[in-house]
């Protein structure tokens, strides 16, 4: 009797979590720790690995100037796309709880850029800025203005990726508000109505506040993905004949795009990227813990 | 008992890996003879350029039938990078890899591939300044260079005829036979159709012919010549902007290469694989409208060299070789590569036989010798840019502030140079090379 109790409270959960214990550990923890191994040597990927200790470290913070300019790169597109981004889901996710008519169809048609491939959007991207015969300069001229390089320029094409960033996430955050607004009372709108509360101030007063944990969620997850923006600006500025490392004058030279260069690039460096990917690691959380502590703040307080 | 059993299986090895050692030879030997058989080998192969490799491929197997191939498509710029991470990972490589000239001395770096005298290749038969550039500092032949690159400037006949009085090629190669008769002709051809039409449709497109063309050296004792070649390259660029000599197009987006077809740009630097990918693909209703002539130094764009990869087995390394020099020096895979990809061999035989390097897209040329022009007298008097392992970060940058001194119309050769110095110092990012 009691061997088979322990089969069932031992065994079985061991059994049960084993796959993604073992996968975890193979697939995610190993590759981690293997990463901060790397970043301690001098290493191209098929050469010899000689040890050369927190070198590599050395050198980002105190000579890489490539590397701070990427990480400043990286956090002035994600400053100025995902607030935007989040704001705007916001904005669609009330106004759409309010719909009776077409609402599945106005949430597809929303949702639509963010399951669209990163190829496609670059090359939709191409066709809206180009200098030449884009869709957006040509309506400037059509008002009598001057065309603007967007993508070629340094000054505009940090704004493009920005832009790239909202165009694509707007419908998945109004998705996730969507499905927070539903979960909200409306004995506690119609209360408001009582009282004499507008649409207004209904959504400052209760939608806003009542949808913070998924704010929260929204922050994090897109500070996250901000810090490990990748596939829009490379796909943006990546050519056969005419690539640039970074976009015009480097502009869009994201940290994973710096850390891709220079792990895969013509003189690869595998040690000294797997340091830029540690660093990116603990950028990540520190930023991540105190977005958390700051939004979560007051309510611990209390 | 289990330690008598661990013995057993260690003392198994041990003679396993001693039989394996004495017999490798005779395996090798084995291989060699497969090879020459009729027993089936497959060949494995990564490659951007299908119009290439296919038509290959496919007449190779016609006379070779135990021969299968299987090439996987892979993107130009990511092939390097593809190798480097089978390598890290310890995944697979293929038989056969095309290497581009920008990154022939990074592959060399890499040392994975076979050098190919060792299977008997005879190097004087090619192109020499083709086999230098794939050839190690040790005398490792690393690959064999399909083809030969030659470059000329284009044109198009009807815009040359109205703005240039004349469409021959003659009277254009006379009229630019200097950097400096572009610069003028730009400005009077900017002038007569009001700033409306151009020489050249991007800035990057002549930092490249330029580039190609300059006789700077991209490293010279470890030290990379950035100042000494930008300069070169920016101070011409920078004449034929201000002289509104050239447009703004980022050269190889869609919308590039979609001027080929317009009414706006006369000249295009061509290196002649460009014939067939960038102006018959992209104006193909222009036939008979196109005209070539030289540039004012003959230079030469590019290049591919196929290589075998140390990895693969002995059988499928023979066949490779086979296969690799079947497509350039066997006079039925020399002349595939010309009718079917427009390639002409590095082998000597052919380059010096006029009647085998007869194009057969000379109608698209207005009937234009354009044959003799590239094989004869460009490929004569041009040499290439003596590859080094930063070339990539200098095309990089090359690319980056062409498009700025484009952007830019205040732009200076002192602050394109500047600019391109201190973008090379931040990508290249190693204290073991000097960047002057």
């Amino acid at each position: 009797m009691n061997r088979s109790i322990k089969k069932y409270t031992r065994t079985w959960p061991i059994i049960f979590v084993a796959p993604f214990c073992i996968c975890f550990l193979l697939f995610n923890l190993f590759p981690i720790l293997y990463s901060f191994y790397m970043s301690t040597l001098d290493w191209a990927g098929y050469n010899e690995k000689v040890f050369v200790g927190l070198d590599n470290f050395v050198r980002i913070f105190t000579k890489d100037k490539v590397f701070w300019e990427s990480v400043w790169n990286t956090v002035r597109i994600g400053i100025v796309g995902f607030p935007i981004a989040i704001i705007l889901g916001l904005i669609f996710a009330a106004l759409l709880s309010n719909v009776k008519k077409f609402k599945n169809v106005l949430q597809t048609v929303n949702f639509l850029p963010y399951v669209t491939t990163p190829v496609a959007i670059g090359m939709i991207f191409i066709f809206i800025f180009e200098g030449h015969v884009g869709i957006l300069n040509k309506l400037i001229e059509a008002f009598g203005g001057t065309a603007i390089n967007f993508t070629g320029t340094a000054k505009w094409a940090p704004l493009v990726i920005s832009f790239m960033i909202v165009w694509k996430n707007t419908g998945y955050f109004m998705a996730m508000y969507l499905a927070g607004i539903t979960s909200i009372s409306d004995d506690l709108y119609e209360a408001a109505e009582i009282d004499g509360a507008n649409r207004i101030q209904s959504f400052f007063k209760i939608t806003v506040p009542l949808l913070k944990p998924v704010t929260v969620f929204l922050v994090i997850t897109s500070t996250i993905y901000a810090f490990q923006l990748f596939d829009e600006p490379n796909l943006l500025f990546t050519n056969q004949s005419s690539s640039v490392v970074g976009g015009p004058e480097q502009s869009c030279l994201t940290i994973v795009w710096n850390f891709y260069d220079k792990a895969f690039g013509a003189n690869p460096s595998m040690g000294y990227a797997s340091a830029m990917a540690c660093v990116l690691f603990v950028i990540i959380v520190v930023v991540s813990l105190i977005g958390l502590r700051l939004m979560n703040g007051k309510e611990e307080e209390r | 008992m289990k330690k008598k059993f661990v013995n057993t299986l260690l003392s198994a090895s041990v003679i396993a890996a001693m039989m394996a050692g004495t017999f490798g030879g005779f395996v090798s030997q084995a291989a060699e003879e497969e090879a020459s058989s009729d027993e089936p080998v497959t060949i494995t192969y990564w490659g951007w350029d299908s119009n290439f490799y296919e038509p290959l491929m496919e007449a190779y197997s016609e006379s070779h039938p135990n021969v299968t191939f299987e090439p996987t498509a892979t993107e130009w710029g990511n092939m390097l990078t593809k190798a480097q991470q089978a390598l890290a990972s310890g995944s697979e490589l293929p038989t056969i890899i095309p290497m581009d000239m920008t990154l022939i001395e990074n592959w060399k770096e890499m040392d994975i591939m076979e050098d190919l005298t060792t299977y008997g290749l005879d190097v004087s038969k090619y192109n020499e300044i083709y086999m230098d550039a794939a050839t190690t500092d040790d005398g490792k032949v690393i690959g064999l260079f399909e083809n030969i690159c030659p470059a000329g400037i284009a044109y198009k006949r009807d815009l040359a005829k109205e703005y240039l009085g004349t469409d021959d090629p003659a009277e254009l190669q006379e009229m630019f036979s200097s950097y400096e008769a572009y610069v003028e002709k730009g400005k009077e051809v900017s002038e007569a159709s009001n700033g409306e039409v151009f020489l050249f449709h991007s800035g990057q497109a002549v930092a490249e012919w330029l580039y190609f063309a300059s006789e700077v050296p991209n490293v010279t004792d470890g030290t990379i010549n950035m100042t000494e070649k930008m300069t070169d390259i920016m101070g011409k660029l920078v004449e034929l902007r201000d002289a509104g000599a050239v447009d703004t197009y980022q050269n190889g987006t869609p919308e590039a290469n979609a001027t080929y077809a317009g009414e706006n740009h006369i000249f295009y630097p061509c290196p002649d694989w460009a014939l067939t990918y960038y102006i018959e693909s992209n104006d193909p209703e222009g036939s008979g409208n196109w005209g070539l002539i030289k540039a004012p130094v003959g230079y030469t764009h590019g290049g591919t060299a196929m290589g075998i990869t140390s990895a693969s087995g002995d059988a499928e390394k023979q066949v490779a070789y086979d296969f690799i020099t079947w497509c350039i020096s066997d006079p039925e895979g020399a002349a595939v590569m010309r009718d079917k990809v427009g390639y002409i061999s590095i082998d000597n035989e052919y380059t010096a036989d006029s009647e085998f390097f007869k194009r057969s897209d000379e109608d698209f040329f207005g009937g234009q010798d354009i044959s003799t022009l590239y094989y004869q007298d460009i490929i004569g008097q041009a040499s290439i840019v003596t590859p080094s392992i930063y070339d990539n970060d200098i095309v990089n940058t090359r690319n980056d502030v062409a498009q700025q001194v484009m952007n830019d119309p205040e732009m200076t050769t002192e602050d394109a140079v500047a600019a391109a110095v201190e973008e090379l110092t931040q990508l290249v990012g190693s204290e073991d090379v000097t960047i002057k």
